[in-house]
């Protein structure tokens, strides 16, 4: 049985229950309102069309995916990003920034996470200046302000 | 792409025709409209997509406020959808996810301290009445409910004893 | 106008309040025409100080009357929340508040009814400076800020008044602030560009005094002339004039006598009258509060560096506020910064930016540039970094930085500070508390052996912490305990190990103060010996305890175990090597539930031990590895039968097993999964076989007792004890 959605900019997917059932926002909805009306689309009024087409990539390729179970005492870790998924996130930054806000507006933790990890290891192993650049933060601590943090940060610098 | 104030306009006209739904009985319709409200509100705080996709406004403080007002209020509404077509586990559900967005969502939790008390959880049930009294102490709703506990704690206690009574009967067992 | 020395205790018997407040800010409510208005709310605005001086006092008082909307609240109640947008101020008309940091941990003040909070925040259009927290139940006015606004147009006067106020609120609160070493997570600019032109106006930088009208509770002759304020400093300012301090002590005792009284009068006065929804239970409520409020007097002594201010209508010698060179500086940097003040509050022109920038902060980081991500969405990026690299995103941005001290992001609240033992010392101790010590809750400064006590004062910044590690911190003595016993009143795990210098008493003042410790290694600490186990009572409640070389440990230490119970799972005795049989006998009889245990290397054992061993039924982990004396063919056939729980089963090195006894725990042993014989000589290769076959190994450089990682303890959480 299958679900129709309806991006903002007014373009039509139509998935497997299955597929949209991965979005928990999606398969809620679902739930709640039975099987009627497989010919309405349900509208995603915070998703452009070319993201939900990439959403959808990656909920066809994980659909037979486990549930994932979170060990509350491991650390986390952002190095076991499968092949696919590394393949999946070699995106511009906006598009990853859009998936990951789609991610968590239709509450998909599989992606969401992923998204989050590629930032994460976007940030690991670069100086301060580097993340700035890359991401284009503003720097609005004073002179001295900055100078106060880098000196207490001395410690955490590996040189 | 819809403007802020047109999402903002449909989520709110999706609530009230959600309200009608509800008040007419239709359960199925009303939870079609609340849930597409919900599609509307959420993912409307993320000023990102602004910066990101041409031609998308950012959303004000104003506009902010009134859709986390919003969500709780749609979520809890649908938990009373939920408990009149007694699908008291989705309900349950509903209400939850009103209570994650606000805590002291008190009508939330009252609508599942009854749905808890339909599925005899009679615990949770109590629990969920406790805080709203915590909450709104005058509201004389929850302090009825939770006697209503208490009677069926009773009852199920009673119960329980002519059970074990009839077993010693039954089984020779000197009493 | 009535008397202001009665006024507020004894209002008018039929002064209802009919006015349901339920509702927290007023944002809907409409202003009442004047009859409606308590009449004990018009006269405890007209008598307010404050207004006496104004011209057109009574239009005022009428004005701000008409626009207040009243609010009840109970103890406890927090009224405003730091870092909350300022949408309203609030004057007192009964009760008691505290002025506190966000994270309750220092109270900045205590207002009483007739005193007013909330003005800095919507004179300054800042988010709230600190938090307001309900210690009675209260009866507060509400004036919302845009009325305010209107209110003071009409009434320059008063919005000189209050501002004022605001302003020296705000520096108090900054100066008390960073007395601790804490940053205000809320600046003004614009005061901190004022705070410059304070000390230049007072001239020595040293001496400046800070002037402000008084706010009193009742009853106390109010006088129209700004009086001066004084401050009861905990931290001593090196160059606060001691006779002042002197002056300080008497006048504090008087201080609190006259709250205590105005207080009670205040319970009594609301005794003995229906006043709407302040009456019978509200006057039980303030009578106890009145008398909690007496206690509560005394209490700030106990806070640990904690500082209480009483504003008061008493005359006070003035007291220095800028001693501080450091503040100074602060002021002169503040100086230089003016021509950056965000707030232009002062012009009179209400940009209508700041809220919304405030709001919009609270709704995302103003992370990675112009691109913004919900905060929960930050958090589990930030999720996957490590403490260091975490540490180093604060110097990317203020918003960055402001978000990751927030407790309730969920980070850092396990800090691991030992990847770089040699970089971490007191002073980099004392700076992550300083910052991240509100959230911590687990603590790693293993073989960070720069660490001393000094460093470990500031763990009273931390008192979150439930885990700390101290392992290798070998210059750690008594007096550091003594601060974490103090300090860590949640501490439940703490890794001595190595910690070589402490002795008897540190552990012992540790036992009796830190009544939620659960786990403890004082593994390699040589100075331990019976003395710190003479109160049995003090080991009551701990689960785990490993003192693996504890070689001034002997017998005796167990002897208060005879005839009582501990509730002791884990005990670690290993290399214990003056223990004997009769150590075993008294551990057997006093733990019971003991299911974890090792006598590794304790050679003074005999054979003898078994029998008491064996009656330690819930036992599931058993290390007797080189335990050579002890451990017989006999001995594993007692095991065997007697231990139905038995798990993990070391008997590495012990040289008279034989595959007799190896044998009979294979067929007994139901439970058993790990078995380790290796080193047993007695032992055929064969039967090595065998056991290699059917039982799981031991990765090398572990032992039974670790093997499976750090121990799950009963009550959840983590123990390294264990493991040393």
């Amino acid at each position: 049985m299958s679900v129709k959605l309806s991006s903002s900019d007014g373009q039509e997917f139509t998935v497997s229950k299955e597929v949209s059932s991965q979005s928990i926002l999606i398969k809620n909805m679902l739930e709640d309102i039975g099987d009627t009306d497989e010919a309405t689309a349900i509208p995603l009024p915070n998703v452009s069309g070319t993201i939900l087409a990439k959403v959808i990539e990656y909920a066809t390729h994980h659909k037979d995916d486990p549930p994932i179970v979170e060990d509350e005492n491991k650390p986390k870790s952002s190095d076991d990003i499968e092949d696919w998924d590394r393949e999946y996130m070699n995106v511009d930054q906006g598009t990853l920034f859009e998936l990951i806000l789609a991610a968590n507006y239709l509450d998909m933790k599989g992606l969401l996470d992923l998204g989050c990890k590629t930032v994460a290891n976007m940030i690991k192993g670069k100086s301060v200046e580097e993340i700035r650049k890359t991401f284009n933060i503003v720097n609005d601590f004073t002179p001295e302000e900055e100078e106060q943090i880098r000196k207490e940060n001395e410690w955490c610098e590996d040189r | 792409m819809a403007a802020v104030a047109d999402k903002l306009g449909k989520a709110r006209a999706l609530k009230e025709q959600g309200n009608e739904a509800l008040k007419a009985g239709e359960y199925t319709r009303a939870m079609q409209h609340y849930h597409q409200c919900l599609l509307y509100a959420k993912g409307m705080d993320n000023s990102a997509m602004s910066t990101i996709v041409p031609n998308t406004e950012p959303v004000t403080p104003e506009v902010a406020q009134e859709i986390k007002a919003l969500i709780p209020v749609v979520y809890s509404n649908m938990a009373l959808c939920q408990i009149k077509a007694k699908k008291f586990e989705r309900a349950v559900w509903a209400a939850g996810e009103a209570i994650k967005v606000d805590d002291k969502a008190v009508k939330a939790l009252f609508r599942r301290g009854q749905a808890y008390f339909e599925l005899k959880e009679l615990d949770l049930a109590e629990a969920d009445f406790k805080k709203c009294v915590e909450i709104d102490p005058k509201d004389p709703g929850p302090p009825r409910e939770l006697h209503r506990i208490r009677q069926r704690h009773k009852e199920l206690e009673a119960k329980s004893r002519e059970e074990l009574k009839g077993m010693f009967a039954r089984g020779g067992l000197t009493a | 106008m009535s008397d202001p020395a009665t006024d507020n205790d004894t209002p008018p018997p039929n002064a209802i309040l009919s006015q349901d407040s339920s509702s927290s800010l007023p944002s809907t409510a409409t202003s009442r025409d004047a009859g409606a208005v308590p009449s004990d709310l018009l006269d405890s605005l007209r008598s307010h100080p404050l207004f006496a001086a104004i011209p057109q006092r009574d239009q005022f008082v009428h004005d701000l009357a008409m626009k207040v909307h009243v609010r009840h609240v109970a103890p406890g109640d927090t009224v405003i929340r730091e870092g909350e947008r300022a949408a309203a101020m609030f004057f007192i008309v009964k009760g008691v508040v505290e002025v506190q940091s966000k994270d309750d941990e220092i109270v900045f003040a205590e207002l009483g009814s007739g005193c007013f909070f909330g003005e800095i925040g919507v004179v300054f259009q800042v988010p709230r400076t600190a938090s307001i927290v309900a210690q009675t139940r209260c009866l507060l006015a509400v004036v919302r800020a845009d009325e305010f606004q209107t209110l003071t147009k009409d009434h320059p006067e008063i919005a000189t008044l209050i501002r004022s106020v605001a302003e020296s609120r705000y520096l108090s609160l900054k100066k008390q602030n960073e007395q601790r070493g804490r940053s205000m997570a809320i600046r003004v600019a614009l005061l901190d560009q004022i705070s410059g032109e304070f000390s230049e106006r007072a001239g020595s930088p040293s001496t400046a005094t800070l002037e402000l009208p008084i706010i009193t509770s009742p009853p106390s002759a109010p006088t129209p002339a700004p009086q001066q304020i004084e401050l009861r400093v905990d931290v001593v300012d090196a160059e606060m004039a001691t006779s002042e301090q002197g002056q300080d002590q008497e006048q504090e005792q008087e201080q609190e006598q006259d709250d205590a009284d105005s207080v009670s009068s205040l319970a009594s006065s609301a005794g003995g009258k229906s006043v709407g929804s302040l009456s019978n239970s509200g006057a039980s409520e303030t009578s106890s509060s009145g008398a909690g409020h007496h206690g509560a007097g005394s209490r700030p002594k106990t806070r640990v560096g904690g500082l209480i201010q009483m504003f008061s209508g008493k005359r006070r010698a003035s007291v220095a506020v800028w001693a501080d060179e450091k503040l100074q500086q602060l002021a002169d940097a503040a100086v230089l910064r003016a021509g950056e003040a965000k707030h232009s509050a002062l012009n009179g022109a209400r940009e209508a930016t700041p809220d919304e920038t405030m709001e919009e902060a609270e709704a995302q980081v103003p992370l990675f540039g112009r691109l913004r991500l919900p905060p929960q969405v930050v958090a589990v990026v930030f999720g996957y970094l490590e403490f260091r690299t975490l540490m180093r995103m604060r110097g990317l941005s203020k918003s960055i930085d402001e978000f990751l001290r927030d407790g309730r992001n969920g980070l850092l609240r396990s800090m691991d500070l030992s990847a770089h033992p040699k970089k971490v010392d007191d002073q980099v101790l004392s700076n992550v508390v300083r910052v991240f010590g509100h959230m911590v809750e687990s603590l790693c400064l293993r073989g960070c052996f720069y660490v001393t006590n000094k460093g470990l004062q500031h763990l009273n910044q931390a008192p979150n912490l439930i885990n700390l590690d101290l392992g290798g911190c070998w210059d750690v003595t008594d007096a550091g305990l003594i601060s974490i016993g103090v300090g860590c009143r949640s501490l439940e795990v703490l890794n001595l190990s190595n910690c070589r210098k402490i002795t008897d008493e540190g552990v012992t003042f540790l036992m009796a103060n830190a009544s939620s410790l659960r786990s403890l290694s004082l593994s390699y600490c040589k100075n331990i010996s019976a003395a710190s186990f003479q109160d049995p009572t003090h080991w009551a409640e701990l689960e785990s305890l490993n003192l693996q070389r504890c070689t001034g440990i002997f017998d005796n230490a167990f002897e208060s175990l005879r005839g009582y119970q501990l509730t002791l799972t884990e005990l670690n005795l290993s290399d214990c090597s003056f223990l004997t049989d009769e150590s075993v006998a008294l551990i057997a009889s006093g733990c019971t539930e003991l299911e974890v245990l090792s006598l590794s290397f304790c050679c003074s054992m005999t054979d003898a031990m078994a029998d008491h061993i064996a009656a330690c039924k819930s036992l599931r982990v058993l290390d007797l590895s080189f335990c050579g004396n002890a451990v017989t063919d006999t001995v594993c056939l007692l095991l065997a039968g007697n231990l139905p729980f038995l798990e993990r089963l070391s008997l590495r090195g012990c040289v008279q097993v034989t595959s007799t006894g190896v044998q009979a725990l294979m067929d007994m042993a139901r439970s058993l999964r790990v078995l380790n014989v290796s080193q047993c000589r007695g032992v055929t290769a064969e039967t090595m076989q065998l056991v290699a076959q059917r039982y799981m190994p031991v990765p090398t450089g572990k032992t039974v007792l670790d093997m499976f990682g750090p121990i799950k303890m009963r009550r959840g959480g983590h123990g390294r004890s264990m493991t040393h």
